[in-house]
């Protein structure tokens, strides 16, 4: 048990305002100290950082690698899981391996005796297989940060170290930032740890964590419940040596199983979260936070939540799929299907800003992951945040073949298309004569990136559509497209793919059953978030932009949960086509065996009215023996 | 990247020149951003051209107030800029966020500054919606007002205390329909600061998503006689602080 001082003043801070701290960008030239455990300097300036405890969480973060010191990370949550809480325990865990401190806010002990446990460097090795296994998973998972993610490296999961262990380029960073040598020579501390959910952690002793419980005045019912929370912190911070390293933990803030009613006033929360980020500036050398926050009683698009996003340093929105909470217990099926369900994203997640990054003004360095739809999946031993994309189920050829909606063209006929579309129209010609005079190489790539990028469940955000625009549109825009990214037209690598949604999209609107069907996804998303605010229809935010970027956001989510449906109905109906067959096959094979059984008896027939007459003979006399003995 | 960009970028540049004598009136200017398009990297180009312009102006002094930036982030800001805020004089930083002082000590700091310069006055409140979003319900109105005038006397009284005001603010996301008193109050004061502005620089995120070459849109609102021109812009913050804008469609 560890003594919790309570009612303690609030001091004055270590350091006057008007001193500059030790911050950040003075460790651009660095004076020689021993570094921290679990503290690297960033990539891209070289500013100190903390690893998450999830190595694709740090990847995300605006090419440092890391969650910088001084900042905090707020994760949103719609619905009613908790799977923001997984990504706590991580990073809670993270900090107990590394020996920082870890202060965890408004929860009871329990919390901190379910921390995922370690896993061994041995143990991990042998656990994630042969070498073979490994760069196969690596493959699929989260390629495009891999570089990112193995600068410093997870312990014993990363298997070929890095060539030059003190330079390593990053995409889009600036080669030429000062990596200090000291930090990454000397490769024996690990940055990230690899952890089990499955598995508890034994925490060392004394422990490293501390819970700060919520205050309930009942002197004064409408006090802060955050100011003792905040007079501890602030001690503790004072109290401990300059070296420690401070972790803050708020899991489920504002939840009304946690928290009074009166914490949701501005004047409480704000002020707490505008403290908590003064004292993370104060000590932007050894503190970070993370917070999780229910949307569901507090939406996103009230002051208050906007608020909190701005007192936090980086926002992420985590969206579970509904169709998993649903069939959370009916997923338990056979061991196969288990197993591919574990690939399955579980949610969509979404960038809203990200530390130092979006403080600077938003641009420049590693933009891994901005913008793009993200997925995440949670297993055992991993909280896996990559780019979405659905597995395609087996049997299922539509989805095998990249076809969404479904019909008679495959792969093929799409090349054949491309062929004829090209050699056939004079008036395509002339277009593209024309648009090559004017659509310079970096046009064809960005628009090759952009239909790369966009949802590709939706035809009209492929082909850069509004929802309704005439057929004409359709037709002249999927040329014009279609002329600009031609494979044959450019070196772009990825033209071949992009061309292949393109007319994809093109074929699904062109298509009035599968358009319709669209077209109803889209309102239905709108409806549904008309409902959830509880607005009328003639609201006047519903012409806002504001609302027609959230309209797009669950627009992917409602095609999403189509999608699934639909390949829920596939299986359905494969299943059902298996029974069938297997009626069927029994039939065949009744029928089968009743023939040869009669077959069978024709051709006998002789020796049976041959044995038959035999046994009568045989067997008179027998009777008649029989009689006599007996007589 | 260039690293020759200039720090203030051409275009904005008649946006942030402040009145060079004390004959021109004093404008108030506010600059609103949004989640993820912050006005950081357009206030530290107005410290700039009140501090470091190529023809400095002699005795410009900068009283700032930042409620949601620590000092140090301020510092190195214009250090990439190439102005070392730690030897200016000039510069004055009230910490709003890692500071001690309550609203009315801060305001009582800033009032004081403001009193004993001479010559001209900039007067920055970085994240002035802190102000109603900290109060507690009912009473933020006055503050913001008190705050207001005593800062910014309206133009029309010409009163010689008068400073050229630069507030920044973040704007909501449902801004036509404010429920809560929180987004009542906040509204109220943008809306109030928005009329009294002489011109408004808002920034916001492109419509069409996450680019990797802009970073936002920048748009300015001119009322009454702003001086300047109304217009929108697109810009992109490099990760070394540098800045490039340029017009929609033709790419800089």
């Amino acid at each position: 048990m560890s003594f919790r001082k309570r009612n303690i003043g609030l001091s004055s801070p270590s350091r006057t305002p008007q001193s500059p701290t030790q911050n950040s960008t003075s460790s651009l030239n660095p004076t020689p100290k021993p570094a921290s455990p679990g503290v690297r300097p960033s990539p891209i300036d070289g500013r100190p950082t903390t690893s998450t405890g999830t190595p694709s969480l740090d990847a995300l973060l605006a090419g440092h690698t890391g969650l910088a010191l001084g900042a905090s990370l707020l994760i949103e949550e719609s619905g009613t899981t908790d799977f923001g809480g997984a990504l706590l325990r991580y990073y809670a865990a993270e900090g107990v391996v590394q020996g920082h401190r870890v202060h965890i806010v408004g929860v009871g002990e329990g919390w901190g005796r379910e921390l995922p446990g370690l896993v061994g460097a041995a143990e991990d090795e042998e656990l994630e297989g042969a070498g073979k296994r490994k760069r196969s998973e690596r493959m699929k998972i989260a390629w495009r940060y891999e570089r990112l993610g193995e600068f410093g490296g997870v312990v014993g999961s990363r298997a070929p170290p890095p060539p030059t262990p003190n330079r390593i380029p990053l995409a889009g960073s600036s080669a030429s930032t000062t990596t200090p040598a000291g930090a990454s020579t000397s490769p024996p501390t690990a940055f990230c740890h690899t952890f089990d959910l499955t598995k508890r952690l034994a925490l060392p002793s004394p422990s490293p964590l501390s819970f700060l419980p919520v205050a309930y005045s009942n002197t004064n019912p409408q006090a802060s419940p955050f100011t003792t929370i905040l007079q501890a912190l602030t001690a503790r911070l004072r109290e401990s040596p300059p070296t420690a390293i401070h972790r803050i933990i708020i899991p489920a803030l504002l939840s009304p199983a946690l928290y009074p009613s009166h914490a949701s006033q501005p004047q409480h929360l704000l002020r707490f979260l505008h403290s908590l980020r003064g004292l993370l500036r104060l000590h932007s050398s050894r503190l970070t936070a993370m917070v999780t926050l229910p949307l569901e009683l507090y939406p996103r698009y009230t002051g208050l939540v906007r608020w909190i996003e701005i007192l936090s340093d980086g926002v992420l929105e985590l969206t579970p799929f509904p169709h998993l909470i649903d069939n959370s217990s009916s997923t338990t099926t056979t061991s196969g299907a288990a197993i591919a369900q574990e690939d399955q994203p579980q949610g969509m997640v979404k960038i809203h800003s990200l530390p130092i990054f979006h403080e600077k003004g938003g641009g420049g360095g590693a933009l891994s992951g901005l913008g793009e739809d993200l997925a995440f999946t949670v297993s055992r031993r991993k909280f896996v945040i990559k780019a979405f994309s659905l597995p395609p189920v087996d049997g299922d050829t539509d989805a095998q073949q990249g076809k969404v909606g479904g019909g008679e063209e495959g792969k093929q006929t799409t090349h054949c298309a491309r062929k004829f579309n090209m050699a056939d129209d004079d008036e395509g010609l002339e277009a593209l004569a024309e648009l090559e005079r004017e659509a310079s190489e970096f046009n064809k790539d960005a628009e090759i990136d952009r239909i790369l990028k966009a949802f590709r469940l939706d035809a009209y955000a492929v082909l850069g559509l509004q929802p309704g625009v005439p057929e004409s549109d359709i037709k002249n825009t999927y040329r014009k497209k279609s002329l600009l990214i031609h494979p044959d037209k450019t070196k772009n690598p990825r033209a071949p793919d992009a061309f292949d949604r393109l007319k994809k999209a093109q074929t699904e609107l062109m298509d009035e059953k599968q358009r319709t069907r669209l077209d109803e996804a889209i309102a239905d998303a709108r409806m549904l978030l008309i409902r959830e605010r509880k607005w009328t229809v003639d609201h006047p935010d519903l012409i806002s932009e504001a609302f027609a970027k959230d309209w797009r956001e669950k627009t992917k989510l409602v095609l999403i949960e189509n999608e699934h449906r639909r390949r829920k109905q596939v299986k359905g109906q494969m299943a059902e086509e298996g029974r069938q067959k297997k009626k069927e096959d029994e039939e065949l094979e009744s029928r089968k065996r009743k023939r040869d059984y009669e077959q069978e008896w024709e051709q006998t027939r002789e020796s049976r009215i041959n044995s038959w007459r035999d046994f009568t003979k045989k067997g008179g006399e027998k009777k008649k023996k029989k009689i006599k003995v007996l007589g | 990247m260039p690293p020759t960009l200039p720090a203030i970028p051409p275009l904005l540049s008649s946006y942030l020149t402040l009145p060079a004598t004390q004959q021109q009136p004093p404008r108030l200017i506010l600059l609103t951003s949004v989640l993820g398009a912050s006005t950081n990297w357009l206030l530290l180009r107005f410290l700039h051209s009140a501090l470091a312009s190529p023809t400095p102006a002699t005795n410009t002094k900068v009283i700032m107030l930042s409620f949601l930036r620590d000092r140090v982030f301020w510092v190195d800001g214009a250090k990439k800029l190439g102005l070392d805020l730690e030897k200016e004089a000039r510069w004055v930083f009230l910490d709003g966020l890692c500071g001690r002082d309550g609203v009315a000590g801060l305001k009582r700091e800033l009032l004081g500054g403001l009193g004993k310069g001479e010559g001209r006055v900039l007067v920055v409140v970085d994240g002035v919606d802190w102000l109603v979003a900290s109060a507690p319900p009912s009473s933020e109105a006055i503050v913001v007002q008190d705050i207001l005038d005593d800062i910014f006397p309206s133009s029309a009284s010409g009163d010689d205390g008068a400073a050229t005001t630069i507030l920044t603010l973040s704007s909501l996301p449902r801004p036509q329909t404010p429920e809560t008193p929180l987004e009542c109050a906040h509204t109220a004061l943008l809306t109030t600061l928005a009329h009294r502005a002489d011109y408004v620089m808002g920034l916001r995120l492109l419509e069409t998503g996450v680019a990797r070459d802009c970073s936002g849109v920048l748009r300015v609102t001119v009322g009454g006689d702003g001086g300047v021109e109304e217009g929108e812009v697109v810009y992109w913050v490099g990760g070394g602080g540098e800045v490039r804008v340029w017009e929609r469609g033709s790419r800089g």
